[in-house]
């Protein structure tokens, strides 16, 4: 049923929750996972250096969280694949998925109060409103 | 209030900005314009001479850093396509911001030249970002687009450096004295940083300060502007820096975390919202002019050098975007007294909205199929 599965992975104890959940999926279902971070660009940079510094230090962030990705899916003999991506995080994991044909699409709810939600909005509302394929949204893991 | 409560309320808003820009994802140069702007407004945030030293340098190092970031082998690769795309990209948004303040607003001579080369700017920082997130910057196009901003940006500091210079001896001593030292740099950086880098005093770093303030120095003399050699012994290390980068992470942790926001704070704290409100109307069409002037002189030489139109108009968009040297170029008029506050408002506010309005039009409508395709 879900052969490619997309984890959108930033890090989080919520993403963490939602790769889990994909493992699960993975292994009932012989799916294959993919793992897309994105680092969020600045919007109207002032300077080539914001640039530079924000994807050093998440690239660094994500060498670290996408090694013990690897080495969990690996324990668990589920194929794989990781990505990093750059822009708005919503629209990119959406974009990706859409291009590389993901059957669904799992992804941590952060857990935003009311003003964070208006002021930020939401990653997973926007993927769940512009996905090209299955969701779900992972608020709590209870095993 | 006393200096260091002063400088709590200025530090303070720089982090609030830098809180902000980190929330929303929005350029931290763009939220500390805008705490400055607040500040200014409505926080009794006021100019001092300290501070005026602090933004000096911070501008000073702001337009090092640009000048270093430079990657040398982009600037020779297509080297015929980006300069002239680079030199048309500042030249017809010059004259026409130039024509439309001089003869439609009546602004005089100056402050209309002023308003020419604040319009004329291209961010290279907007496009570096755009260009990283479609991955383009590893294409031949996006090269090209780079460069070019970084040739458009060496009109911007040229012109501001030349346009309202004392034509006497000191001008003479600092072309001179800057073309040697220029010259030099190269050589004699790589020679310090071998030499004296990585030891606690950070000796490499006070010798491109020394560099710095002695030329920044000499062009005050000559009633040019600092930021001129500044951008040009930036061009001159970006291949040292690239080999070296410690230098570089110190001196952009510098710069970031104690210079460049008073900068900004102090390019927000002299628009006046009340002129924005009043030069509504002025600054819609001054931003029309710019991004018209863009596209009368970039998009014709893409076509001519093969560009689809689709990219074609996508570079000709991102090439209308500005920031930090529009700023620079607005508050060197306003500290000369070229222009009065509303003019620097007008300014400041079409600098600032050319960051993101042309950005949001070529993201919208005018991605690269190349692009596109890749995702």
């Amino acid at each position: 049923m879900f052969k490619k599965i997309l984890v959108a992975y930033d890090g989080s104890a919520h993403a963490q929750n939602a790769l889990e959940v994909a493992i699960d999926l993975a292994q009932k279902y012989s799916s294959f996972i993919g793992v897309v971070s994105v680092i969020n660009l600045p919007d109207f940079a002032g300077t080539v250096s914001e640039v530079d510094d924000i994807m050093m230090k998440a690239n660094e962030f994500y060498r670290e969280h996408h090694a013990q990705v690897a080495n969990l899916l690996q324990q668990n003999q589920v194929p794989f694949q990781l990505h990093i991506e750059y822009g708005h995080s919503g629209n990119k994991i959406v974009k990706f998925a859409g291009e590389n044909k993901f059957n669904l699409i799992l992804t941590g709810a952060r857990g935003h109060n009311k003003i964070q939600q208006i002021i930020l909005g939401s990653t997973s509302s926007y993927i769940v409103q512009h996905a090209p394929c299955a969701v779900m949204v992972i608020k709590q893991l209870q095993l | 209030m006393n200096m260091w409560l002063d400088a709590s309320l200025w530090v303070g808003l720089a982090l609030v900005a830098a809180l902000f820009s980190v929330r929303l994802g929005i350029s931290v140069a763009l939220t500390e314009i805008m705490a400055g702007a607040i500040g200014g407004n409505y926080l009794g945030l006021h100019m001092l001479p300290w501070v005026e030293y602090v933004a000096g340098f911070g501008a000073i190092l702001l337009t090092f850093l640009a000048g270093a970031e430079v990657n040398p082998s982009d600037l020779r690769y297509k080297f015929k396509e980006t300069v002239l795309i680079g030199f048309i990209s500042f030249l017809f948004p010059f004259l026409g911001a130039f024509a439309f303040a001089y003869y439609v607003t009546g602004w005089t001579l100056n402050a209309a030249l002023i308003a020419g080369i604040a319009l004329s700017t291209t961010s290279v920082a907007v496009v570096y970002a755009v260009m990283v997130e479609t991955g383009l910057n590893e294409t031949e196009l996006g090269k090209i687009i780079l460069a070019a901003c970084f040739i458009t940006d060496l009109g911007t500091v040229v012109a501001l450096g030349i346009f309202f210079a004392n034509y006497d001896w000191w001008l003479a001593v600092f072309l001179l004295v800057s073309l040697i030292v220029i010259a030099l740099t190269p050589f004699t950086t790589r020679w310090f940083i071998q030499k004296f880098g990585n030891q606690v005093s950070q000796m490499e770093v006070k010798f491109v300060f020394l560099l710095l303030f002695g030329l920044g120095g000499l062009a005050l003399k000559a009633n040019s502007e600092a930021v001129l050699p500044a951008y040009l012994l930036g061009l001159a290390v970006a291949k040292i820096f690239m080999q070296n980068k410690q230098v570089m992470v110190k001196m952009r942790a510098m710069a970031f975390a104690m210079l460049t926001p008073f900068y900004f704070l102090k390019a927000g704290l002299f628009i006046s919202f009340s002129a924005v409100i009043a030069g509504f109307g002025l600054i819609l069409v001054l931003l029309a002019v710019k991004m018209a002037a863009k596209f009368l002189g970039v998009w014709p030489l893409t076509k001519a050098f093969g560009f689809t139109s689709r990219d074609g108009m996508y570079t000709t968009l991102l090439m209308s975007t500005g920031l930090t040297f529009g700023t620079i170029s607005a508050l060197f008029g306003l500290s000369h007294k070229i222009i009065d506050q509303n003019q620097y408002t007008i300014l400041a506010t079409v600098v600032v909205s050319s960051a993101i309005v042309p950005t949001l039009i070529a993201q919208a409508f005018f991605r690269p199929k190349t692009e596109m395709a890749s995702q």
